[in-house]
């Protein structure tokens, strides 16, 4: 795209643009910078790096198996994750959130791209060579009522992937589960109890503990205090923070809660449809969110102190379909300050201060001075 | 450790018998209080009269509960609110608290026979049609400056030319009818009068659009209906007029379009947009929303509140909104109601509540919301869960997870205790004071 860059936007006539066209050059000039930085070592700092993401589930195909429709779940994503962090993932219902929490520990195998975990390249290793990692990476479910088998006891729920990944001998693997859940707040008589004794409060800290029983390095929390009360949200909230400071945890941490994300994470990752629209430090994105949709989600969340009325952006109509995106820029059917480029290419990825990247076309060219404003 | 609500010792089974001994005890309430639910009776049984002139809807000593074979829960405990004309309450609380039973008892959509309003009054103003001797509406009739009925002339089903006096309508082409200010006392209403106040004088929008849509009829269709069943003289043409204008209303941009489309069709904001219109279709005087955006996503839940704020100043009457957002309370209300496990706990207008909470469960229901321009630190937590809302203590129901704990709290429930005019809290930290 290093070409590109040096047009002045306003000068290009779109009347007679190609899309098809301009879309295949687009795509070929992406995929061979894609080829030269597969070959780049993973940033030896990093727990996680992600390079050009992508995961599409194939909805329709003819009966040769040629997919017809496909759905971009994510779309190109890429970003690193430096142990101790947290990232925390937002964005509307929809926008492939979870779809990429699960692709990052290979419940979904990804269409393309790189997954690295801890220097190594964990896209095409096979189940069987996944198992051993799963020690690394866990996971906690967005509903505890039904991420839960009720048909266990909690101590069984706890000490079955003890057991399974031979995390300490036979004879201690009671008073392991009883130390943990005393670190997650679960009293030890719950031991005996099964999961519809307890409250929501109470089964997520069981889900908790049974991410952490396996000592993981890496959480994905996807939505773990979405169905819980304020009350209850605030404990496990604070529960998460407890257990990072003592075992060195990394969270990857999804919510569409923009409250909470704020204020657990270090790092932000917005997204919209598929694709990453902004990337930055927390304090960075929150005080100067860049992207016109970071900018409305923000917007968006009522203040609970009525004294403030601040001015909202609101977006008019719904979030499009995923299956039928719209060309070029995928917000541009709700952009307030949508472009004529906007509607036929798709922005590339800015880095505009350090560490803060931002896909916009406001940005892109340093012409447009009076656009940034 | 944090106390638990379930101690150790305590059994939390219940043996066959137990179980059967409850069922029989119950079955005998429930029996009693759904034959007074089915009978009939004449209208002034019902009709009641406003202790404020200005409220439009006055709850007092509310109880609902719920008989269940594990014991009586009861969901409202008490509950004493009014709301005044042209103004929007909002009702907090976690979820059990029973704010949403309170909102199902105002309709008396309650499940029976398991559920049953026991107690307390509910009084609602209505606008109602005035009726003749026999049971019908009486019309308006359009008069000339000597006041003199018109004539109009309009061909009957025969095609035949009729002379009847002009009846007057309203700009949309309604025929307008007598009205009159009545106060019904909706606790004492049989059910089956409940249709000159359902969907008439109060409309329910409600959390999950998807559920609350026929999913086999066109959304035209269903809104027609409101009109057909609650406007006297609509006619079909009249309805869909009414429907289009409503949509447009709502903010949707083709509403030709949406009126022949089904609700799944439709993205979860634009059905919601359509629950509204149905709510509005027929003017009700009061409206409530039980967690009209909790469904939504952030961006969407903007519209929608834009969209109420807006209503407000359209519409002639209140609005009651239930969620457990603060910061839609903070947006839309202008006072706000806080409950904890069936009871109100807090009230006052919405600068009060947010300026100056007293009660501590308010204090740590704030604080324990991360907001966007909070600091980073550990949040505030309250500790502890809901109180198994089946026998519950005589005390204080915060007791067990308060921080602020005195001696007079293992007492007598506190009664409400005066702070403003308009500012009320149910807590012992505060009667001191009062009594000083």
């Amino acid at each position: 795209m290093s070409k590109d860059d040096n047009v002045n936007v306003n000068e290009i006539d779109f009347s007679n643009f190609d899309d098809l066209e301009e879309q295949r050059k687009e795509e070929e000039i992406k995929n061979q910078a894609y080829e030269k930085e597969k070959t780049l070592p993973p940033d030896p700092n990093a727990l996680l790096e992600v390079r050009h993401l992508k995961k599409y589930f194939i909805l329709k195909k003819t009966i040769f198996g040629k997919p017809i429709t496909t759905l971009k779940a994510v779309d190109d994503v890429s970003f690193k994750v430096y142990p101790g962090e947290t990232l925390g993932i937002v964005g509307e219902s929809g926008c492939g959130k979870t779809t990429m929490g699960r692709t990052i520990l290979k419940l979904y195998s990804p269409t393309s791209g790189q997954i690295f975990f801890d220097g190594k390249d964990i896209t095409n290793l096979k189940p069987k060579d996944m198992r051993y990692l799963r020690t690394e990476m866990q996971i906690i479910f967005q509903d505890p009522h039904s991420s839960l088998p009720p048909r266990q006891t909690v101590g069984d729920i706890l000490s079955e992937p003890v057991k399974v990944h031979n995390v300490v001998k036979k004879e201690e693997i009671k008073d392991y589960v009883l130390n943990l859940m005393d670190q997650c707040g679960l009293r030890d008589y719950y031991y005996e109890r099964y999961p519809h004794e307890f409250s929501g409060g109470q089964r997520q800290r069981i889900c908790i503990a049974r991410a952490l029983s396996v000592n993981p390095k890496f959480v994905v929390c996807d939505e773990p205090v979405s169905a819980l009360d304020v009350s209850i949200q605030a404990q496990i909230i604070n529960l998460l923070k407890k257990l990072q400071k003592e075992r060195q945890l990394t969270y990857l941490f999804i919510s569409h809660d923009l409250s909470v994300v704020k204020h657990i994470s270090d790092k932000i990752c917005v997204m919209y449809l598929g694709n990453m629209v902004e990337f930055g430090n927390n304090e960075d994105i929150f005080s100067n969110p860049l992207h016109p949709y970071t900018k409305s989600l923000f917007s968006a969340v009522p203040n609970p102190n009525p004294n403030k009325k601040s001015k909202r952006i609101i977006l008019k109509g719904d979030i499009p379909s995923q299956v039928n995106p719209p060309k070029g820029c995928k917000f541009c059917t709700r952009c307030p300050n949508c472009m004529e480029i906007c509607k036929h290419i798709a922005p590339s990825y800015k880095e505009i201060e350090e560490g803060h990247i931002v896909a916009c076309h406001l940005f892109n060219n340093n012409d447009n001075e009076e656009a940034k404003e | 450790m944090e106390k638990d609500s379930i101690n150790k010792n305590e059994k939390h089974y219940l043996t066959g018998r137990e179980v059967r001994e409850i069922a029989k005890q119950n079955s005998k309430k429930m029996r009693e209080l759904e034959k007074r639910k089915m009978r009939k009776c004449k209208e002034e049984e019902f009709l009641s009269t406003m202790k404020d002139p200005s409220n439009i809807l006055e709850i007092e000593n509310l109880h609902t509960y719920f008989f269940t074979d594990q014991g009586v829960v009861k969901a409202v405990n008490g509950v004493s609110f009014s709301i005044p004309l042209n103004s929007t309450i909002g009702v907090v609380g976690e979820s059990g608290c029973g704010k949403s039973i309170t909102a199902m008892s105002v309709m008396r959509l309650i499940q029976g026979p398991s559920g049953q309003i026991v107690d307390g009054s509910i009084r609602f103003r209505a606008n109602d049609f005035k009726k003749d001797s026999q049971g019908k509406y009486i019309p308006i009739y359009e008069k000339d400056e000597n006041g003199n009925i018109i004539k109009e002339t309009i061909k009957d089903k025969k095609n035949n030319d009729v002379i009847v006096d002009k009846i007057k309508r309203d700009s949309k082409g309604f025929p307008l009818y007598e009205r009159e200010e009545k106060v019904y006392d909706i606790v004492n209403m049989p059910i089956k009068e409940m249709y000159r106040v359902r969907g008439r004088q109060i409309a329910m929008v409600f959390q999950e659009p998807m559920t609350s849509l026929n999913p086999v009829f066109t959304v035209g269709n269903q809104l027609d209906e409101v009109s057909l069943l609650h406007i006297p003289g609509a006619t079909k043409e009249l309805a869909k007029k009414r429907t289009i204008q409503m949509l447009e209303m709502v903010g949707i941009a083709s509403p030709e379009r949406i009126y022949d489309s089904f609700p799944h069709e439709l993205s979860g904001g634009m059905r919601q947009r359509v629950m509204i219109a149905m709510a509005l279709a027929a003017e009700p005087r009061l409206i409530i929303a039980d967690e009209p955006t909790t469904a939504l996503d952030v961006t969407i839940q903007a519209q929608i509140l834009d969209l109420f704020n807006e209503l407000k100043s359209r519409i002639n009457g209140s609005i009651l909104l239930i969620t457990h957002d603060l910061g839609v309370i903070a947006e839309m209300a202008d006072y706000v109601i806080v409950m904890y496990a069936g009871r109100v706990i807090e009230q006052g207008t919405a600068l009060e509540i947010y300026n100056n909470p007293c009660h501590p469960y308010t204090i740590g229901l704030q604080k324990s919301k991360p907001t966007m321009d909070s600091s980073k630190d550990d949040l505030y937590n309250i500790k502890g869960n809901v109180p198994n809302p089946i026998n519950m203590p005589n005390y204080c129901y915060f007791k067990e997870r308060c921080d602020k704990c005195i001696n007079r709290c293992s007492g007598d429930y506190p009664n409400m205790v005066k702070i403003s005019e308009t500012h009320y809290v149910a807590c012992h930290l505060y009667e001191e004071k009062e009594n000083e």
